[in-house]
């Protein structure tokens, strides 16, 4: 008898499944991407135990025919493309005409739809693969899609489901980052019955951002929104303040024309255009639309399109890494001016930044708002939009795009594209969209830093100022390393421009100094040698992986290995980043050490004319609000503030 | 404990044992120094666990001991004591006190008592090596700033100690420079024993300690396996040897040169220490000092940093190729602020070579920098 039988239908259905289908949040995924490419506003979903008892996905779309609901059951049956070449330009979620007869391979799966406009619904059921019954019924336009005994019949897949509860965490996260990719469709999420999300739809992404992670959180966040000037990359998104930050990349969050993605060159950019501001080990908070036309980027890489390949890494990082320091560089600034009113608001973030994950936070949230909004489906009870109370940095700021990119016949877009982001690297802070803000907290917090009276030094480490009716506290150590790292980099580059070589300027070694590296050591070393010779290292590599060193830094030549070593341990623990041979701010950020050690230290006395000096060379600086090591040296606090705690005022 | 004794002595005895006083230490005893005294003497010691220092002086003592007493105190209190004469003497009681007695000054201070301060190591009187004091200064003088103080590599953080029966030479190396001083035997001095055949790898540290402690007479080393000990008449230091492989350090030193200046040291010293003076703290070690010069009468001194700019020429005989490289100029500095002779020559082997500093006259000294490379 013959090994090799061809599958039955079921089997390779079920076999085919498997890539598509690997929990419940892969169902509902599979299931919300059809809504959205159904025109859906509103889209609601309900699980039962964790999903594995039922799944239920209804939205308010254009809905189907009898006819074609009957196909979208067959294998690569699609209503979104019909040749290969449409992929190169497709703006919608889902494509590969797989999803609904992968869904019915491993579930029961009943679908209720009415066309737009068609006098009533229809409704299908399905078990194994195959239609077992069929009925016409009253409905709503839109389509719902009920599916139930998730894997039943498949015990090696049932098996790999965590418990109900996890699986619900995993489709509540997998509804998250649809909602926070589409801020114009609403969103609930409903699990054994509870609300746990629900977002209004309002395409803001403040409110989205409300709904998902909190007031707390949402109001620490700052809009912002670059164009390259000629409109072909667009970035718009949601950045936390400097203090905002978790010890995972949860709060990382990327779209690309309202497709959630992960791309590490995204992340790498966002996180470097921070540097300087975080603590080893912190992630900022930071959700990124990002809009291309379509044919620059390649999405049929994996069937949960959640990775994506880009047509230029390298640019994207350059592009989004200046606009997001730009933006940044705004809100440091805006964000000083603000921080005094909020300090009370400021602790009870903490407590839910650190305590809480994210979304287990939003049913409480969702249960105190009950505002209703349109638009509606009719057996949903009312959805919230933002409150009004809740800050909104640029209230005017356009409503998101639609994306609706038609390839210009002959237009070569891609080069074009490469022209700009390569000519918008020079000026990165130029955004217009972001200079206001700027100069204008700028402008109105330094001169009265000058303007304030010294009163006296907390623990010989705060000096204290007064101006008007608020107080400053200013740390000196940092604000010393602050100065004295903003001198070296001018320094540098000013002996770059006359070409003396400055700090990078090399000190050989008389006679090889061996060094002993161990694994990790000699790994970071490898994969970063271009690093080490920028800065000045150079290297002989002997047999049996001896390294020896044959030059340094002439800034290094008191500890030559110890320097080298803690550079090693530095990246050790680093990300990896591209460029890293020509980035000129990584080498100097591993000079600000050298930085540290030259400064006044906490606990030195300084004299009044000290402080005078230290303060005026401290507003003079280009970012004079954090350390080198994204340290504050400025906290402001008010005359309000202190009467409220007195409770001298209410 | 009961003794009396010259004030001068002991204030020599103090500072010197005070040189090997624990700065930050967990053994509250060793910030102290050690007062023994029996048998007509009184021996002080400062002891850090990695260097000892024990210098014994003549006494009237009535009544034996040991006690410990703060090191910087006690200096300070014999350096301002009114008489020629000092008594110290415990009084017995619930605290442990120590009367001082000078003059009309009478001090009670406390102390602990001596019986738990560590013993210094026991150097056996083997490997003997004998140098003259004021030799063995000038060798450590001309080399130990080369030393590297960085402790995780031993072998250049210490100086090479190495004899022949005509001359002495002591070599230091810190990865970038070394520095070599030699000094030959008297041969005519009838009284001159050849010297033995040593090599000694001394940390550096000890020997800036020892640099300030000798004088005149000479000076007896021995070796055992982890120390070495240095006998100098009524003091004596007791210091680890480096346990390191000395770099081999002959191939380092260039020969065949292609150009050679000849310069005045001390205006060479002086034009050095007038483009420093443009440093600033941050620029210690990264703004380069530049040589360059014109014709063979003229040597340009150029410096350059955030500061300001100095240009200076200097007289000079050069032979050979035209000199333009540029150096670290404490390398530079440091070397000329060693050298005795009126005269010194600077060997180059082009702008990247190694450059050799040394006097005209002799081979008392020899000093080795690579130029600075951008």
């Amino acid at each position: 008898m013959s090994r090799i039988q061809k599958l039955d239908q079921l089997t390779a259905s079920r076999i085919a499944a498997g890539e598509v289908v690997e929990r419940p949040a892969s169902v509902i995924r599979e299931l919300c991407d059809n809504a959205l490419d159904a025109g859906a506003t509103v889209i609601r979903v309900a699980l039962e135990q964790g999903g594995i008892r039922s799944i239920r996905v209804q939205d308010d779309g254009r809905g189907m025919d009898a006819a074609d609901a009957r196909l979208a059951f067959e294998p690569h049956a699609t209503s979104k493309i019909t040749q290969i070449e449409d992929l190169d330009s497709l703006a919608t979620m889902g494509f590969r005409g797989e999803a609904l007869p992968a869904i019915a391979a491993v579930a029961r799966v009943t679908l209720q739809t009415r066309e737009q406009g068609a006098a009533g619904g229809f409704e299908l059921r399905l078990t194994g693969g195959e239609i077992v019954a069929e009925r016409e019924l009253g409905m709503p336009e839109g389509t719902t899609v009920l599916v139930e005994d998730l894997f039943h019949e498949m015990p090696a897949r049932f098996k790999f489901l965590r418990s109900d509860r996890a699986e619900s965490q995993r489709a509540l996260d997998a509804v998250t980052r649809l909602a926070l990719a589409r801020p114009d469709v609403s969103f609930r999420f409903d699990a054994d019955g509870k609300t746990q999300l629900h977002t209004p739809g309002d395409n803001r992404l403040e409110s989205v951002a409300y709904a998902v992670y909190g007031d707390a959180v949402a109001k620490r966040l700052q809009y912002f929104r670059y164009d390259d000037p000629d409109g072909i990359v667009q970035i718009e998104g949601l950045l936390g303040e400097p203090g905002l930050t978790r010890r995972s990349r949860s709060w990382e969050t990327f779209v690309i024309n309202r497709r959630p993605v992960q791309v590490p060159a995204l992340l790498r950019a966002v996180e470097d255009a921070w540097q300087g501001r975080l603590m080893r080990g912190e992630f900022p908070f930071a959700l990124l639309h990002l809009t291309l036309p379509p044919e620059l980027i390649d999405v049929n890489v994996h069937p949960q399109k959640l990775e994506l390949r880009f047509w230029n890494d390298s640019q994207v990082y350059r592009t989004v890494r200046s606009a997001v320091g730009g933006a940044l560089e705004a809100m440091t600034y805006a964000g000083l001016e603000r921080a005094a009113a909020e300090t009370d608001a400021a602790e009870s973030d903490t407590t839910a930044a650190a305590g809480t994950p994210p979304l287990s936070g939003s049913p409480r949230m969702a249960a105190e708002h009950g505002t209703p909004a349109p638009p509606e489906l009719p057996d949903l009870p009312g959805t919230r939009s933002m409150p009004a109370g809740v800050r909104s940095a640029d209230s005017e700021h356009a409503p998101l795009p639609q994306p609706s990119y038609a390839p210009a016949p002959g237009r070569p877009v891609q080069l074009r594209l490469h022209d700009v982001v390569a000519a918008d690297e020079g000026a990165p802070a130029d955004s217009p969209a972001t200079e206001p803000p700027t100069l204008q907290a700028r402008d109105r917090l330094l001169p009265r830093l000058l303007e304030a009276r010294f009163r006296g030094v907390l623990f010989d480490t705060y000096l204290i100022l007064e101006e008007g009716d608020d107080f400053f506290l200013v740390d000196q150590h940092a604000a010393h390393e602050k100065i004295l790292y903003e001198q070296l980099l001018a320094a540098a580059a000013e002996e770059a421009e006359e070409g003396r070589g400055g700090i990078w300027i090399r000190q050989p070694c008389l006679a090889p100094l061996p060094l002993s590296l161990t694994a990790a050591r000699r790994a970071v070393l490898d994969a970063r040698l271009d690093l080490f010779e920028a800065l000045g290292y150079a290297f002989a590599f002997g047999p049996d992986n001896e390294v020896s060193l044959s030059a340094v830094p002439a800034a290094a030549v008191a500890e030559p290995v110890a320097s080298l070593l803690e550079l090693l341990d530095d990246l050790e623990e680093e990300q990896p980043a591209p460029d890293t041979g020509t980035r000129h701010e990584e080498r100097l950020l591993n000079f600000a050490t050298h930085a540290c050690k030259a400064a006044i230290k906490a606990h030195d006395h300084l004299h009044e004319q000290e402080v005078a000096a230290l303060l005026e060379q401290l507003v003079s600086l280009a970012e004079p609000f954090q350390c080198p090591h994204g340290r504050p040296i400025l906290i402001r606090g008010s005359l309000a503030e202190l009467e409220r705690r007195f409770r001298r005022s209410v | 404990m009961k003794f009396m004794t010259d004030t001068g002595d002991l204030l020599e005895a103090v500072l010197h044992a005070q040189k090997a006083v624990a700065v930050r230490t967990s053994m509250p005893l060793l910030e102290g120094i050690l007062l023994e005294a029996s048998g007509g003497q009184v021996r002080l010691v400062g002891y850090d666990m990695e260097i000892g220092i024990q210098s014994v002086i003549p006494a009237d003592v009535s009544e034996s001991g040991a006690i410990v007493i703060d090191a910087r105190m006690l200096a300070d209190i014999t350096r301002k004591l009114p008489d020629p004469l000092v008594r110290f003497e415990t009084v017995s009681g619930d605290r442990e006190i120590v009367q001082i007695r000078s003059g009309r000054a009478f001090f009670s201070v406390n102390y602990r008592a001596g019986d738990n301060y560590p013993v210094l190591p026991e150097v056996a009187r083997e490997n003997r090596l004998v140098l003259p004091q004021r030799e063995l200064q000038s060798l450590i003088a001309r080399t130990v700033f080369a030393c590297s103080t960085d402790d995780s590599r031993p072998a250049l953080s210490g100086c090479l100690l190495e004899s022949t029966p005509d001359q002495a030479e002591m070599v230091a190396i810190d990865g970038f420079r070394l520095a070599l001083a030699r000094h030959h035997r008297d041969t005519g001095d009838e009284d001159s024993e050849p010297y033995a055949v040593r090599s000694f790898l001394i940390p550096g540290k000890a020997l800036r300690e020892l640099q300030q402690i000798l004088g005149d007479g000479d000076a007896e080393m021995y070796t055992s396996e982890n120390h070495i000990l240095f006998e100098l008449g009524s003091s004596r230091l007791v210091s680890r040897l480096t346990q390191a492989e000395f770099l081999n350090y002959q191939g380092i030193i260039p020969t065949n040169e292609l150009s050679l200046i000849t310069v005045n040291t001390d205006a060479l010293r002086s034009t050095i220490e007038r483009s420093m003076l443009l440093l600033s703290a941050s620029d210690q070690t990264r703004s380069p000092v530049r040589f360059r010069t014109h014709g063979e009468d003229t040597l340009e001194v150029y410096m350059v940093t955030s500061r300001g700019t100095l240009d200076e020429q200097v007289k000079i005989q050069l032979q050979g190729e035209d000199i333009d490289c540029t150096f670290n100029p404490r390398y530079i500095i440091e070397a000329l602020r060693v050298v005795p002779d009126e005269r010194v020559e600077m060997a180059f082997k082009g702008g990247v070579g190694p450059c050799v500093l040394r006097p005209v006259e002799g081979d008392a000294f020899a000093y080795v920098i690579l130029p600075l490379r951008t």
